[in-house]
């Protein structure tokens, strides 16, 4: 019953935090668009992209007749340059996502969803397909139609988990945003299958300021979202010291893990500026994506 | 020191309850620690680890708390104001009884004294024994002033300052007498052997209170003290007669001289020659130095005996100027005593009335400047006082070849008139011969151009005429006798410049002011009554008096030591002011004579309690510091850290505060340093946007074609704002024009006289462009008059303003008015610029834009080209605001000339 009336609550804040989300990453959007060319363009490919009106000095051959017959225009038909790729957005939606310390405003799912939803629109302005992973890990497409993006996909999972493999297409880019707070030996098998595919992708891992310095004022007991247990802790150098050096173990091992796979790792915390962060991942995305092709 | 310690008491137990939860606290805090913050946390997948490892410090530490607990005891404690008693108290006292001396002496050690009191009483409010006072010098005691706590006596001790006299104690001796009085208290004698007025009675006193009470302790609290035994002032000299009592470390003293008007005159440093105690000191000073000394003191002595006020008494000669004729006072500077009385001192009392008047008033020195013959009665009664010891000051003159008995000693001179540098004259040129060493007038200066052209010479010198001062050829000039107990002083010139031009010079008051010294002073002719006018307080200076003292200067020698009913001070009657010192008047036989030796004086007194509330505060205080100190080390400096984020922001704070503080500074120096148009506000809302439009196009305007740039246009209040900063206004004037309080019209007048121009628009008559009249012209005048503006006039064709940017022959607004008024009232005051301009052509309507940028009204009758005129003449009336009548100077006019040729 407990649980029952939890899930409700929790969806509804679910359910407050989409509209918020989808502004902010309308705004987030419209900040880094000017800073971005788009590599994408409408050319020779298999795949049916768009109709567009005929100008004269096209190429006849490229009418779609039919088409132009039922809306009594002229349409040519537009298929997608081969340059275009599947995107997939992948952001952890486990419990420990949630936190949030008092020194932010956003907890890290939302700050996740909020880089996946911009990242999407991003992509998508580009004419690139973009899959967003839901709660329960199926891809869907969100290039065509940003209101596929619901709260099914903010609800948050038990376990930390990934998706299926065989739902990735080949030659594909994958984007993980999550803190990475449990064991990488499933991530790394699971990114070197990836590579097996011709799959690239980024880590980006998620914190809080708080999961940076470690640094309490006084004596607390703090509860571990994922397990609900319980500890207590006192303000001590030596101990945030020691807990920094862990992070940055961690941080070397997926460093580690990205650089045998082609991947590439970033950090961002929740306290920093998003939209730099946005620019500078775009940039280097479409660096990265010219080396690519 | 310790085994005579009792065990430790407290002055107030109830704050010991305290004590009970402390127990409580320790348990509390042992078995119940502080809950931590409860907080939420992502996961402890990196923190499992470490956290097993420092699982040990989530505990509070005994040690610490054992330490906290030890300052909360503390707290208690120092609220208890516990204490330790020695064990030597013995005996059963109804009351502690202190008995003090509190004459001049005790302001020495003033501090030691209320102290000693205060450890007595203290004692005694511990042991719950009442507190009973007597002053030794009191008057009136036969019952004591009854304490019950030591705050009580201290505040009445304040109350009480030492008396700035000698005491005989006789109303303590008097209590003394009666038997086993003090038998059943606890005695304590305050003594200073220097408030004996005499030996006798101190004595007495010690032997009474020995008597009385065998167990009474006497302490001194003056264990040193130097004083003014003798201060005497001899013509030009200064006697001091120095002494003290008691060890000294150094051997040296300062006095210090202060002058009338308190500025220090003389300051010198003196030492004591070994093993003896007193120092006589002669020190010479010129007279005129003398005459300006107020205070004598002894520096580093806070007591009334090391200070000495000076009186007239001492510097102040009583003058009498013979005067037969009055009319002589009519004619100034013909009269022989018009030199005379300007050269006599003010401090001095001058009488100038006939011989007979002044020898009734008892002078000591009688100036005598003319020779008219005397009456013999009077001529008598003059000798007579010459040989009881008088000074006669005589002056030569043309009437006195003929008298005789020159020096009034009964003999016969044979005196001729001599002509200096006339024509059968030998000498050409005589001035006065330098004084000889060592006489009265040795010191004196002497003027290069003295002429003498006659002088009375004396065909018989006789041996016992002294010569004070002669001419260069020797023969004498100013000439002294001895007659009787007097002296006669013979000037052998004129008191006026009859025969020298010495009367106008400063030699001649010197020489005057010097021969003041001459006479003794007659004490005994200030038997009046005074009245005081300053009071000396126990510390040597001069305070207001409470209340009237009065003071009759008899020679009897025992009512000039200051006293209950006459105290030292300062008194004044009509005729002089007197001071009553106590330096100078002490009886100094108690001083150095020993006591008694079976009377044990003690230096001071010693403690029976110790106060332990000060050790305990300094204690709580290093607790609390240690406290905070290990609490930073605890938790690696988070505190500290913390509390220099704190620090950070209340910096921050104080800055913002200054700030917003300066604000209004700055406002004000804006105004200042950056030039604004402004109008001032009037009642109709619309007349004021219009303005304030209008305004800001001229701004443009000015920021575009000219030099100038206004940072802005301002809308002012002329009742409550200040309109100083602006050198131009702009006013517009309606039929509702308010009547001006007297204030406000007043800040317009002082505006307009430092340099401001207004503009005065007078809008209700802009339409009516074609037709003004006289009548007009006067309802103009009237309105203005208010204002206490008059004087205007039609604007000349020459005036600056036609020229001062542009070159103008009309000045058009919104209508195109002739009529175009200057104030041509004090002109030369203002540099020729004009203050008041007044005109009807509602320029501001004219320069005034709407939303979209389009003029706000049609210019009548019309065109872009009386627009643009009117902005003309704004931007010429601005530059003449700014820059007067520059543009008419002649430099200009070559330029301007030219220019108009053209047009």
């Amino acid at each position: 019953m407990i649980s029952l009336q939890k899930l409700i609550k929790s969806s509804d804040e679910v359910a407050n935090l989409l509209p918020s989300l989808l502004s902010d990453s309308s705004l987030l959007l419209k900040n880094i668009l000017a800073g971005l060319h788009s590599t994408r363009f409408a050319g020779k490919g298999e795949n049916f992209w768009q109709f567009k009106e005929y100008v004269q000095g096209e190429s006849i051959s490229n009418i779609d007749w039919r088409k132009s017959a039922s809306s009594k225009k002229l349409l040519i038909k537009q298929n997608e340059k081969e340059l275009s790729k599947t995107i997939y957005l992948f952001f952890d939606k486990s419990f420990s996502m949630n936190y949030k310390s008092n020194l932010v405003k956003h907890n890290k799912l939302f700050i996740s969803a909020l880089l996946t939803l911009t990242l999407c629109k991003l992509f998508s302005n580009s004419k690139e397909k973009v899959f967003i992973f839901n709660s329960e890990n199926k891809p869907i497409n969100c290039s065509n139609n940003i209101n596929n993006f619901d709260r099914n996909f903010l609800l948050n999972n038990k376990k930390h988990s990934f998706p299926n493999l065989n739902l990735f297409k080949d030659k594909s880019l994958c984007f993980f945003f999550s803190d990475f707070f449990y064991n990488s030996s499933e991530l790394k098998s699971l990114i070197i299958k990836f590579k097996s595919r011709a799959i690239l992708g980024y880590l980006i891992q998620v914190l809080d300021p708080m999961e940076v310095d470690f640094n309490l004022n006084s004596n607390t007991m703090l509860k571990d979202l994922e397990t609900n247990e319980t500890m207590v802790f006192d303000n001590d150098m030596d101990f945030s010291n020691t807990y920094k050096k862990k992070l940055n173990n961690l941080e070397l091992s997926l460093k580690k893990i990205c650089f045998s796979s082609g991947w590439k790792y970033y950090r961002f915390c929740t306290d920093q500026d998003i939209r730099k962060f946005l620019i500078n991942l775009s940039k280097t995305i479409i660096l990265n994506k010219q080396e690519i092709v | 020191m310790f085994n005579t310690l009792n065990i430790i008491n407290f002055g107030n137990i109830f704050p010991l309850l305290g004590l009970i939860a402390l127990p409580i606290i320790f348990f509390i805090i042992r078995f119940y620690p502080p809950v931590p913050k409860e907080k939420e946390y992502s996961s402890f997948f990196l923190l499992k680890d470490i956290v097993r490892k420092n699982s040990s410090k989530a505990k509070f530490p005994l040690w610490l708390l054992i330490f906290r607990l030890l300052l909360c005891l503390l707290v208690i404690l120092f609220f208890s104001d516990p204490y330790l008693t020695t064990t030597k108290q013995k005996g059963n006292y109804k009351n502690y009884t202190i008995i003090a001396d509190n004459g001049w002496s005790i302001s020495n050690n003033w501090q030691n004294y209320k102290n000693i009191i205060k450890e007595i009483s203290i004692e005694a409010e511990n042991k719950k024994k009442e507190i009973h006072f007597y002053f030794s010098s009191s008057e009136n005691i036969l019952e004591p002033t009854i304490f019950k706590s030591h705050n009580e006596v201290l505040e009445f001790i304040e109350k009480n300052p030492p008396l700035v006299q000698q005491t005989n104690r006789k109303n303590v001796i008097k209590v003394l007498k009666k038997n086993n009085y003090f038998n059943s208290s606890k005695v304590f004698f305050i003594f200073s052997n220097f408030d004996s007025r005499s030996i006798e009675s101190q004595t007495k006193i010690l032997k009474l209170i020995k008597e009385n009470n065998s167990s009474a302790e006497i302490i001194n609290p003056i264990k040193k003290i130097t004083f003014l035994e003798k201060v005497n002032i001899n013509k030009e000299n200064l006697e001091l007669i120095i002494k003290r009592k008691g060890i000294y470390i150094n051997n040296d003293f300062v006095i210090q001289i202060i002058g009338n008007n308190r500025e220090i005159l003389f300051k010198k440093k003196y030492t004591y020659n070994s093993n003896i105690d007193e120092n006589k000191i002669i020190e010479t000073f010129p007279v005129e130095i003398i005459n300006q000394f107020f205070k004598i003191k002894i520096l580093n002595e806070n007591h009334a005996g090391a200070y000495f006020y000076l009186d007239d008494y001492i510097k102040r000669v009583s003058i009498g100027i013979v005067a037969e004729d009055e009319t002589l006072l009519e004619k100034p500077l013909l009269s022989p005593i018009y030199y005379l009385k300007k050269s006599l001192n003010q401090n001095n009392s001058t009488y100038i009335a006939s011989v007979k008047k002044i020898l009734d008033k008892k002078k000591s020195v009688i100036f005598l400047p003319s020779n008219n013959r005397l009456l013999k009665a009077d001529e008598n009664r003059l000798k007579k006082w010459v040989e009881e010891g008088g000074v006669l000051v005589r002056f030569s003159d043309k009437n006195i070849i003929k008298q005789k008995d020159l020096y009034f000693d009964e003999k016969n001179y044979f005196q001729s008139l001599r002509n200096i540098a006339k024509d059968f004259s030998i000498q050409s040129k005589l001035s006065i011969s330098p004084f000889k060493k060592n006489t009265l007038l040795s010191s004196l200066n002497i003027p290069k151009d003295l002429t003498f052209e006659k002088q009375l010479i004396l065909d018989n010198y006789e041996s016992d005429i002294i010569v004070l001062a002669s001419l260069e050829d020797q023969s004498p000039l100013i000439t002294m006798k001895y007659v009787g107990y007097g002296k006669v002083i013979l000037f052998h010139v004129t008191s006026n410049n009859e025969w020298s031009n010495l009367p106008l010079s400063s030699l001649f008051r010197d020489i005057i002011s010097k021969l003041l010294l001459v006479p003794k002073v007659e004490k005994n002719q200030y038997s009046e009554e005074m009245i005081i006018k300053s009071k000396i307080n126990s510390f040597g200076e001069l305070t207001n008096p409470l209340k009237n003292y009065y003071y009759v200067n008899n020679l009897i020698e025992e009512k000039n030591y200051p006293s209950f009913k006459s105290p030292a001070g300062i008194y004044e009657n009509e005729n002089l002011s007197i001071a009553l010192n106590l330096s100078g008047n002490l009886s100094t036989q108690s001083f150095f004579s020993n006591i008694d030796e079976k009377i044990f004086i003690k230096n001071n007194y010693q403690k029976s309690i110790f106060k332990l509330k000060n050790f305990i505060l300094i204690l709580i205080f290093i607790m609390f510091f240690a406290d905070m100190l290990i609490n930073i080390i605890l938790k690696n400096n988070v505190l500290f850290i913390n509390l220099f984020k704190k620090s950070k922001s209340f910096s921050f704070l104080f800055i913002f505060s200054i700030i917003l503080c300066s604000q209004s500074k700055i406002e004000a120096s804006e105004n200042y340093n950056k030039i604004f148009l402004a109008y001032i506000k009037t009642e109709n809302n619309m007349l004021n946007k219009i303005a304030f439009s209008g305004l800001t196009n001229l701004k443009d305007h000015l920021i575009e074609r000219t030099s100038i740039s206004p940072q802005g246009v301002k809308e002012i209040n002329i009742v409550s704002d200040k309109i100083f900063y602006y050198p131009f206004i702009y006013w517009q004037i309606t039929k509702n024009f308010p009547s001006l309080e007297e204030r406000t019209i007043k800040k317009i007048k002082n505006y307009f006289n430092s340099g401001g121009i207004i503009l005065f628009d007078i809008i209700d008559l802009s339409k009516s462009y074609n037709k003004v009249d006289k009548n007009t012209l006067e309802d103009i005048e009237a309105l203005f008059s208010e204002l206490g503006i008059e004087g205007l006039q039609q604007i000349t064709k020459n005036h600056t303003l036609s020229k001062s940017y542009y070159l103008l022959n009309k000045f058009p607004g919104r209508y195109d008015n002739k009529l175009f008024l200057v104030n041509t009232d004090n002109l030369d005051d203002k540099d020729g610029v004009s203050s008041v301009i007044v005109g009807l052509n509602n320029w501001v309507g004219a320069w005034a834009k709407d939303e979209n940028n389009y003029p706000l009204y049609q210019v009548v009758p019309g065109g872009d080209r009386q627009r643009e005129l009117s902005f003309r003449f704004g931007i010429n009336l601005i530059m003449y605001s700014l820059t007067g009548n520059y543009k008419s100077d002649q430099v200009h006019s070559k330029s301007i000339l030219e220019r108009l040729k053209k047009k």
